[in-house]
């Protein structure tokens, strides 16, 4: 197994009295999109910004490219790429004068570095329009321009979809997935818009009050949000003795009105029958699927369950 | 730190800002030649009021107009402070820090990369302003003569001049450091020297406050005779503010969560 680009071990900060992270565990392999899900506040930028140095740690041990500590730690964020927050950029210049700025700063002599960067977010034909004048959409693409100058391995993106408009969402996730298909970049993006998110991550992390509660790949997703026959009714517990009378094992009790029933071949009509026949009534029956949004929220509601002072 | 050096200059050399702070330097220059007067900002000593008495009763050729407005030198204060906000400034208020130091650079090579920038573009800032006067007051009323003791004089007082300068902008510094705030940093400019200057003329007998005095110690560099033990107070209060200013900035700064 190749060694992993990132890897957080027990870390915790806080900011005064207040947890921002705690205990998070975290695990990036290479080639990897890894989604981190959460919400406002629950430490998702915090993670984020530790992992680039702009916050450390109180206690914890993060690894990059094998580095832990120190100079060596610092010296391989070189190979990181990184837009926190909001992109930032000298507000008086243009696209091409901040990437001229950044190329400097990073020592990069490549002449082409500008012109492909912009070509390949699609700004080229800004002109002479500063960066204080831009969309956010525009300054989202050369925050990303900024961080895709010095070509890095491992690609940090904090909510980067965050104000654009859903031509401008789609343009960034190709742009994204792109990047990770052709160049085989690592991206750790951060997001709350789900359904984006599950359309460009291979692997996803929740994360809660600083806590990641959950991580799961893709595959496993789609595993769990297979589509199901939601079925809710006055009595449950007759309505699982129907269900088993008829031969059905694949469901599951989710609440004292509703079953779920993953086993897709079964008649709906003959199961209304059947149920009416033995007294329950039903009140709905219908097909569903869980989404990543669903999931997120089931997630998050179990563990404010499990953990009510978290 | 070279990197950041070249990265600097290019974005200076693209900001309107820069442009309207020397345009706006060469106009209050020239008004002083063309007119022959100077001025004292925030008060001074009696030695620099006569000081500069006698230098409007002669003729200002190019070297008379260095020796002269030598005395308003503290005027650099605030042409040396767009500089500072356009340097360092920019760098709090627009968050324009993040991008350098979450890509690889350490947060000491970011500080000292970006002083010693800062530092070079004062020196230039004054070369400049002594090279200006001294052209414009040259091709006024002829150059003067230029003898080995002025030039030398020229080197000691610019060099005495940047540094207490420097010691200024060293505390802007850690203003900038501790509160990230560009206007906090721009008052404290402003207002520390004043305040200092007003200090030395209430307390007359502390002394030692006329070290920490540095307007009225760049106004005075030109003329004032310093025995060499008051040259080394001088020196120490200067550097030592620098030092402890730079020091006390990194302190906070090392650590401080972004």
């Amino acid at each position: 197994m190749m060694a992993a680009i990132l890897q957080m071990e027990n870390i915790n900060k806080s900011f005064g009295k207040q947890h921002a992270l705690n205990q998070v565990n975290l695990t990036i392999q290479p080639g990897e999109i890894y989604g981190l899900i959460g919400r406002n506040g629950a430490g998702k930028t915090t993670i984020l910004k530790t992992i680039v140095q702009l916050l450390y740690a109180d206690q914890g041990t993060i690894t990059l490219f094998g580095a832990t500590y120190g100079k060596d730690y610092t010296k391989q964020l070189k190979r990181t790429g990184s837009v926190i927050e909001t992109p930032v950029a000298n507000d008086q210049l243009t696209a091409q004068q901040n990437l001229t700025y950044y190329c400097k700063i990073k020592g990069i002599v490549d002449k082409d570095a500008i012109d492909d960067a912009l070509k390949f977010v699609g700004l080229t034909d800004t002109g002479k329009k500063k960066f204080k004048d831009f969309s956010l959409g525009m300054k989202q693409k050369l925050g990303l321009a900024i961080a895709l100058l010095n070509k890095p391995d491992f690609l940090i993106l904090d909510e980067p979809i965050n104000g654009l408009d859903p031509i401008a969402i789609a343009d960034f996730r190709n742009l994204l997935v792109k990047l990770n298909q052709t160049q085989g970049m690592t991206i750790l993006i951060s997001s709350h818009i789900l359904e984006e998110l599950y359309q460009m991550a291979t692997r996803f992390g929740i994360i809660d009050h600083g806590t990641i509660i959950k991580e799961l790949t893709k595959e496993e997703f789609d595993a769990k949000s297979r589509e199901y026959i939601k079925l809710q009714v006055d009595q449950p517990k007759l309505a699982a003795t129907v269900l088993n009378k008829m031969g059905i094992e694949d469901f599951k009790v989710i609440d004292q009105h509703t079953l779920n029933i993953y086993d897709l071949s079964l008649d709906n009509a003959a199961l209304v029958e059947m149920l009416v026949a033995a007294s329950v009534s039903v009140t709905t029956i219908v097909r569903e699927h869980i989404n990543l949004e669903n999931y997120f929220k089931t997630i998050v509601a179990e563990n404010e369950v499990t953990t009510p002072n978290a | 730190m070279l990197n950041m050096a070249r990265a600097d200059m290019y974005r200076l050399f693209h900001s309107k800002g820069f442009y309207i702070t020397q345009i706006l330097m060469i106009i209050v220059a020239t008004i002083s030649i063309l007119t022959s007067t100077i001025g004292i900002i925030g008060g001074g000593s009696d030695a620099l009021s006569n000081f500069q008495a006698a230098n409007q009763r002669v003729v200002w050729t190019g070297v008379q107009c260095v020796k002269a407005m030598s005395s308003e030198t503290s005027a650099l204060i605030y042409f040396i402070l767009p500089l500072f906000i356009m340097t360092i400034g920019f760098e709090f208020s627009r968050q324009v820090y993040k991008n350098p130091l979450s890509s690889g650079m350490t947060r000491l090579n970011y500080f000292i990369s970006k002083y010693v920038i800062f530092l070079l573009i004062s020196a230039c800032q004054v070369i400049f302003y002594y090279l200006f006067i001294f052209l414009a007051g040259g091709f006024k009323n002829g150059f003067g003569k230029i003898t080995g003791h002025f030039l030398v004089k020229l080197l000691q007082t610019s060099s005495i001049q940047l540094l207490e300068l420097s010691a200024i902008f060293a505390i802007s510094t850690l203003v900038m450091y501790l509160f990230f705030s560009t206007i906090t940093a721009v008052v404290t400019t402003i207002l520390f020297p004043l305040i200092i200057t007003v200090l030395v003329q209430i307390f007359t007998k502390q002394h030692w406050l006329k070290y920490f005095s540095f307007q009225n110690n760049v106004d005075s560099a030109y003329f004032a005779h310093y025995t060499s033990g008051q040259m080394s107070q001088l020196l120490l209060a200067g550097f030592g503010t620098i030092i402890v200013c730079l020091v006390l900035a990194f302190l906070s700064f090392r650590k401080r969560d972004l």
